[in-house]
């Protein structure tokens, strides 16, 4: 039996996104002052144009996160734990925000030591993705592997058609989340139609980076990274922004005689990412932070995980003040025009 | 293509063939109708220099890191803000004016690529023409008003000629008599209340990427207090007094010093209005300290000097 | 919650001033909760996150062998803020371990090898640990030779073992130099790495291990590969910061390696594969 696809009119969303907030928070794209964010939905209509300024692994590894509380008395400590993580319907992330969280999934989720908070958010959150009918102009996701239609991370997909939106449930939770909301169908020729319409969307900058990783491990001494990074402003945009980057610090917030540990994010494009203490810097100049965050994202982990640490949102192609880029770093190393 | 760019090119070419000269940091045609920063070093590296309306980097910054264990010149091509920039470094002390060659050329408004990107596609070429722009995006030639695409920072530039270089390119411009500080005066209309969720609101989204430090002609401690772990000035941690903080540390620290470059702006990331921050401190010192324009630096920095005249009505 | 990250509470049982300036002290630690410290299984040469709450963490090298009881030790330099912080601290405080962490070094496959042991400064914590370790089990291991340098004779760490009870073990030398001597001094004054190749030590079936300060570390690799040793022959560790010391928070990496669960041992071999970001 074909998998069920429902409508979603334009003006029916606010009722649907109250029904699913009513058990779960819902979070989904705002605008904040012309700013496209991922924010809880408490009533404002959704603004689903674009992408979000910041990717939605902010939902997933927040900016700060509480490891666990401490209480501290001479002689004595007690540890708290942090809250529980709350369920959630992520509505309207697109596709390569989604298609990152399967590259995170084997980082986080993989060895002897799983990131349970993290763990916790993905098994909490229905991820219902949005697939693009339009490109931004820095996107290149299909030359990651990521499809404007693509259905990797996500529980439901919803395709535009017209001012209406077409869901169609990818995964069992999925369908359980739809079918919940009494939706009217949507007929079939219409998804056909709309998904066609996302899938053949022509994405406007297209890189390989195929060739770029087999050749990274015997280009490290290469003069293009110090070239390169003598236009590096140092500032922390790129990772930030970015659906892939993951770094975080550790930090103790402390309040007296109690407290919280946290982890926050962080940014091997910082100074003083690996300064020790004592002052030794073993990447010391922006020459190898700039580096590193490159051969990790084109190297290290294609050699570990078979494929770029990246999903071509396009972010750093329209957010870097200096014109570095992943798509750009690709070309200039041999991978497109 | 502008008329003084071959006289430009030319220069820079000589510029480079000097001895003891180590770069000449310019602009060159980047990928999607770019100009990026460029670091010539050879002569023949001068034809490749661009500058039109995409070219919206901030290169007095790169001094620092270039000049940074050499001691040969750096050439430094310059528009208005620009060359305030470098004038900043030089009374921080952060560059010798001698090892500097500014080399000034006039500007009419820097392109705000997104917009353009927002209604013609994906852009392959910027250029300027006379008073118009013309742009090639998604293949097809377009003759737009740059009033309605040029960067906000632009609409009310105070400093479009730049000043104190060593030689110029191009026709000089009128610089208004005094800076615009009409964003401030309509945030000032607001209610207390009101300004301050404003603000919050703005800095609840800051990512505290530390772009708009690190592209500041302002912002040039060799160790900036805000990342200091010990002690921790800044806290760590990311809450709304926290954020608040950052942001408010970060402009008193260039009130005073601020040469409205606007670039602290221009690059965040999440959109906060940090050049509005600058200009309303700007506007205060201007006020209470009898302060001409707050926004080119003078001998004595109006925060850096003790008068007995000032004013000290909170006293 | 992130459980990997979450400590168990233990207790500074004694605290062991190592070199008499303050600079070194050794802590003997008990994790509080029986059940965690009895799961609590290292390897030689592995580490642990050590916490002061309030303050935050750092990655320690467990200094005491795993087959000597369950108290942990570590010998902490004050180099920081939280170093120097736990260097105030009384017996009796709480603090907060994490771990193990880390490969540990590869002791099953030095069986009946000679082992030879290079240790500067406070570079011989994670050295004693497989020491000690070593000499516990005395009847796998071949000859064994502990070169060891300080700045001073005061400066010398974990005094007792380096002058009473290791060289009283079985088929085991300890060397000792320091860089400048006191009136009392009577052994050899110099650096160590060419204290290494003075001793010429032979390098055939033996396994060199070194640690130490980077600037030693690299000129005793340097002497070791004189002395004609191979790069699978020779063990070092490296030092980086860490922040989760479970491989997931992007911060210790050396090329595509963590030294937080790759490391810190490494053979040469292997760091002659990375890029030298350490």
């Amino acid at each position: 039996m074909a998998t069920p696809a429902y409508k979603i009119d334009a003006g029916r969303l606010p009722a649907v996104l109250d029904d699913l907030a009513r058990h779960r928070q819902v979070i989904t794209r705002m605008d904040r002052d012309g700013v496209n964010v991922f924010a809880r939905y408490t009533g404002d209509m959704p603004s689903l144009r674009g992408n979000g300024a910041v990717s939605a692994r902010e939902h997933f590894l927040p900016r700060m996160e509480k490891i666990h509380g401490y209480q501290l008395a001479p002689g004595e400590v007690r540890l708290s734990p942090a809250g529980p993580v709350e369920p959630a319907v992520l509505f309207g992330a697109r596709p390569c925000d989604l298609a990152a969280l399967e590259l995170l999934d084997r980082v986080l989720l993989e060895g002897e030591f799983l990131d349970t908070a993290y763990q916790a958010r993905r098994a909490a959150t229905v991820n219902m993705a949005l697939a693009c009918d339009s490109a931004g102009p820095g996107c290149f996701c299909r030359s990651v592997g990521v499809s404007p239609a693509g259905t990797a991370g996500s529980d439901v997909i919803l395709y535009p058609s017209g001012q209406a939106l077409l869901a169609v449930a990818t995964t069992a939770r999925g369908a359980e989340l739809l079918e919940s909301l009494g939706l009217p169908g949507a007929a079939k020729d219409e998804v056909d139609r709309a998904q066609d319409a996302c899938e053949q969307l022509v994405v406007p900058v297209a890189v390989e980076t195929g060739p770029v990783t087999a050749r990274l491990g015997q280009r490290l001494d290469d003069p293009y990274w110090a070239e390169a990074s003598r236009r590096c402003l140092g500032c922390g945009i790129c990772t930030y922004i970015c659906p892939t980057c993951y770094c975080f610090a550790v930090h103790d917030i402390n309040r007296g005689s109690q407290g919280a540990r946290v982890r926050c994010w962080d940014s091997c494009m910082f100074k003083d990412f690996l300064t020790m203490a004592g002052g030794h810097n073993p990447r010391p100049t922006r020459k190898e932070r700039f580096r590193q965050r490159f051969l990790h994202k084109l190297q290290y982990y294609p050699e570990q995980y078979g494929s770029p640490l990246c999903v071509g949102c396009g972010r750093c192609l329209d957010k870097c003040p200096a014109g570095l880029d992943m798509a750009g770093v690709i070309m200039d190393l041999g991978g497109g025009q | 293509m502008t008329a003084w760019l071959d006289a430009l090119r030319d220069h820079v070419r000589e510029f480079l063939s000097e001895p003891g000269v180590d770069v000449f940091i310019g602009y060159r045609a980047g990928r999607r109708g770019r100009e990026v920063p460029a670091f010539l070093t050879r002569p023949e590296q001068a034809s490749g220099l661009v500058l039109g309306p995409a070219a919206s980097g901030a290169l007095a910054k790169y001094v620092l890191e270039e000049a940074a264990g050499t001691t040969g010149r750096l050439g430094v091509l310059a528009r208005g803000c620009e060359a305030l920039s470098l004038q900043r470094l030089v009374r921080d002390l952060r560059v010798e004016r001698e090892r500097l060659h500014v080399v000034g050329v006039p500007c009419a408004g820097v392109a705000d690529l997104a917009k353009l990107e927002a209604s013609l596609g994906a852009l392959e070429k910027v250029e300027s023409c006379g008073e118009r722009w013309l742009v090639t995006a998604g293949g097809n030639r377009h003759d737009v008003d740059p009033s309605q695409f040029m960067e906000e920072r632009c609409r009310d530039c105070a400093s479009p000629w730049p000043q104190q270089c060593n030689i110029s390119f191009g026709q000089a411009v009128m610089s208004p008599a005094s800076p615009d500080y009409s964003t401030v005066a309509a945030l000032e209309a607001l209610p207390a209340d009101e300004r301050y969720a404003f603000w919050i609101r703005q800095f609840e989204r800051c990512l505290r990427c530390f772009a708009c430090r690190q592209v500041c002609p302002a912002c040039s401690c060799v160790e900036c207090s805000l990342d200091l772990v010990d002690p921790p000035w800044l806290g760590r941690e990311i809450t709304v007094p926290a954020q608040a903080m950052f942001h408010y540390t970060r402009a008193l620290h260039v009130a005073g010093r601020c040469v409205d470059c606007g670039q602290c702006q221009k690059v965040c990331p999440v959109g906060i209005p940090v050049a509005l921050l600058n200009r309303k401190l700007a506007r205060d010192i201007q006020e209470l300290f009898d302060v001409q324009n707050p926004f080119v630096p003078g001998e004595i920095e109006p925060l850096g000097k003790f008068r007995a005249e000032d004013r000290e009505e909170f006293m | 919650m992130y459980r990997a990250l979450v400590p168990h509470v233990a207790t500074i049982q004694d605290i062991k001033d190592e070199t008499g300036a303050g600079d070194v002290k050794t802590f003997t630690v008990a994790i509080d909760d029986a059940e965690a410290a009895a799961g609590f299984r290292h390897r030689p040469g592995q580490c642990a996150m050590v916490s002061l709450f309030g303050a935050g963490e750092c990655m320690i090298s467990i200094t005491s062998p795993p087959t000597r009881g369950p108290q942990l030790q570590f010998a902490i330099k004050n180099a920081g803020r939280v170093t120097g912080l736990l260097h105030e601290a009384e017996p009796g405080q709480k603090i907060g371990i994490r771990g193990p962490y880390g490969n540990g070094f590869p002791v099953d496959a030095w069986h009946g090898q000679r082992l030879l042991f290079v240790g500067g400064g406070i570079g011989l914590a994670p050295l004693r640990s497989v020491i000690n370790y070593c000499l516990d089990k005395r009847e796998l291991f071949g000859d064994i030779d502990i070169v060891y340098g300080a700045r001073s004779p005061q400066d010398l760490c974990f005094k007792e073992e380096l002058l009473e009870v290791w060289p009283s073990q079985p088929r085991t030398r300890v060397h000792l130099t320091v860089d400048r001597g006191d009136g009392q001094w009577q052994g050899p004054v110099g650096f160590v790495p060419a204290f290494v190749e003075e001793i010429r030590p032979a390098a055939g079936g033996t396994i060199a291990v070194t640690c130490g300060p980077p600037i030693m570390i690299k000129l005793v690799l340097a002497a070791f590969e004189r002395l004609g040793f191979a790069d699978d022959q020779v063990i070092t560790t490296l030092e980086l910061k860490m922040q989760c010391g479970v491989g997931k928070c992007g911060r210790c990496n050396v090329g595509p390696k963590y030294v937080c669960q790759d490391g810190p041992v490494f053979s040469l071999a292997e760091l002659r594969r990375l890029p030298a970001e350490y």
